[in-house]
């Protein structure tokens, strides 16, 4: 059984397409390009299991979210705006980082949804280098992976360096990325923020990441 | 005492099927009981009841168990809760007569039996009922509410048609009558509302017979405006109530949008705030009119779209609005 058919299905009707940026109303449904695009990235549960979910426990807790620490201790935290998994700006941002540190393919790991109805969970790998256009070209599949306001996902790469955290969900979204403190001076470079985004967002963090987050 | 029919006004009755807050704009036909809301569209309840169990037979969307005539439900849990006290004052009325009647030794036979016992509860229920108890009055306190409200049986009207009936208000602080909002209408029941202007008074609200000089005053009763202040707002009974004031304020997009706190732009462009109170509520007074669409979400008639759903890690309200590809999303919270 091929593991993502209830995503073809299920998303085909899906209130998110009254809401989307990328795909108009009007073109959402192309069950064509979702069924290209996801066998081109999804990431099979074999694969998965054997390679990524051990570099995954490395970098992030075990099936923690916030207001817990995601990450492990000697992670290091930058804390960004969230809403969605990626918008163009920030992924550019993180492929940089990505290409500097010498990353082939980065995986999303869709976290559990605790309090949704069941709707099939997104678990894909996607080559670094690979444009803002491919991937949003899987119709309403990359529009509900990239864009859906209650999703929150683990991102990281085959490194172990590096994590981001999508709590979509939280009170306020948030972004979360972690790096181990060698990486410090790329990440921070990539995503450098001003003072008032910091202060702003230092408000909507959960009391156990303001004593963390510098 | 006389009773000048011009001070009455003319003040849209909200308080209408058993005197529950009833929500008419933009089509809807909605009655918001404390439990559960009524859509008389299709004369079901919307939610559950929540002491199904109580009742295997019926179906738990049932109003009044199908029997509006004869079953009263108030609150949308129980239908026979209000007949209780009738059911009690006719067993005590009729079973003390019944003793009475065979203690004289009048009674000879069951027939006799049960025509005392008939007698007795007639004379038990109509006891309970006189003028005067209050009973016939019940006010329906909510916190902030300007206005009471009751309901009268038709029976209680005497031979008199219900047109010729007024309801009244008098302010006891200033002595001045206040607004009754209409005659009361000949209808299944007859329902009341006064609505109550002015500080901290006590009123008199009643109805009164027309045609009688001096007026009939059939029923009456005390209300201080000063309890209906004083109703905690935190109690879980109130929850539902208070969602009356916040229907008042959000009872469309726009106003839900301006009299959200302030609003935070997230990744991706969408606008995100907090509001206080029922979230089910609110989506129910701004979705009015709209269309339930095959995805889920409500297009109103203006292109806007809403769509609800519960936070996936924390349950919160939330509310996402497309208004003119203006994204919002609002979290409501208790």
């Amino acid at each position: 059984m091929i593991e993502y058919n209830r995503h073809i299905k299920e998303y085909l009707n899906y209130n998110h397409s009254s809401f989307s940026n990328l795909i108009p109303e009007g073109e959402w449904g192309n069950t064509g390009l979702a069924e290209i695009y996801l066998q081109k990235y999804w990431l099979a549960e074999e694969e998965y299991k054997e390679k990524w979910k051990s570099i995954q426990d490395k970098i992030f807790n075990q099936e923690v979210g916030l207001p817990d620490l995601v990450y492990r201790p000697e992670f290091e935290m930058i804390a960004l705006k969230g809403g969605c998994l990626f918008a163009e700006e920030d992924f550019n941002q993180l492929q940089k980082v990505m290409q500097e540190i010498g990353n082939e393919h980065f995986v999303v790991i869709q976290y559990s949804q605790e309090l949704t109805e069941g709707e099939p969970m997104f678990r894909m790998k996607f080559p670094v280098n690979i444009t803002w256009d491919e991937l949003t070209s899987g119709n309403y599949i990359s529009a509900v992976l990239l864009e859906m306001s209650y999703n929150e996902y683990y991102v990281f790469s085959e490194s172990e360096n590096w994590g981001k955290y999508s709590a979509n969900d939280y009170e306020q979204p948030l972004d979360i990325i972690g790096f181990r403190p060698e990486y410090e001076c790329v990440f921070r470079k990539q995503f450098e923020q001003s003072k008032e985004e910091q202060e702003e967002i230092r408000e909507w963090l959960p009391p156990k990441y303001k004593g963390t987050i510098k | 005492m006389s009773y000048d029919k011009s001070l009455t006004t003319n003040l849209e009755d909200k308080y209408q099927f058993n005197g529950i807050d009833y929500v008419g704009d933009f089509g809807l036909d909605w009655s918001m009981a404390s439990y559960r809301s009524l859509d008389a569209s299709y004369g079901n309840w919307g939610g559950v009841d929540p002491k199904a169990e109580h009742d295997l037979a019926s179906s738990p969307y049932a109003v009044n168990y199908n029997n509006p005539i004869s079953f009263n439900d108030p609150n949308g849990d129980c239908p026979i809760c209000p007949a209780i006290p009738f059911i009690v004052a006719g067993l005590v009325g009729g079973t003390s007569n019944v003793v009475n009647q065979a203690l004289k030794g009048n009674i000879g036979n069951i027939w006799q039996g049960i025509g005392y016992f008939g007698t007795g509860a007639a004379s038990g229920i109509a006891d309970y009922l006189a003028p005067g108890s209050g009973r016939l009055l019940q006010p329906v306190l909510n916190k902030g509410q300007q206005s009471i409200s009751g309901e009268f049986a038709l029976s209680d009207l005497g031979s008199y048609s219900a047109g010729d009936w007024a309801l009244f208000g008098l302010d006891l602080g200033t002595d001045a009558l206040t607004g009754g909002t209409n005659s009361i209408s000949s209808s299944l029941s007859t329902k009341w509302v006064q609505s109550l202007s002015g500080g901290n008074a006590t009123y008199l609200v009643g109805a009164a017979h027309w045609a009688s000089e001096p007026v009939e005053i059939i029923a009456r009763k005390k209300v201080e405006k000063t309890t209906i202040n004083s109703v905690a707002s935190g109690s879980a009974a109130n929850a539902a109530k208070g969602s009356t004031k916040l229907l008042n304020q959000f009872n469309s997009v726009e106003s839900l949008l301006q009299n959200a706190g302030k609003f935070s732009r997230v990744k991706g462009g969408a606008q995100q705030a907090f509001v206080k109170g029922d979230g089910a509520s609110i989506f129910k007074a701004i979705s009015q009119g709209g269309t339930r669409q095959a995805n889920g979400t409500i297009l109103m008639k203006d292109g806007t779209t809403l769509f609800n759903h519960f936070s996936s890690k924390t349950g919160a309200y939330t509310l996402d609005i497309n208004r003119a590809g203006q994204i919002f999303k609002l979290r409501i919270t208790p």
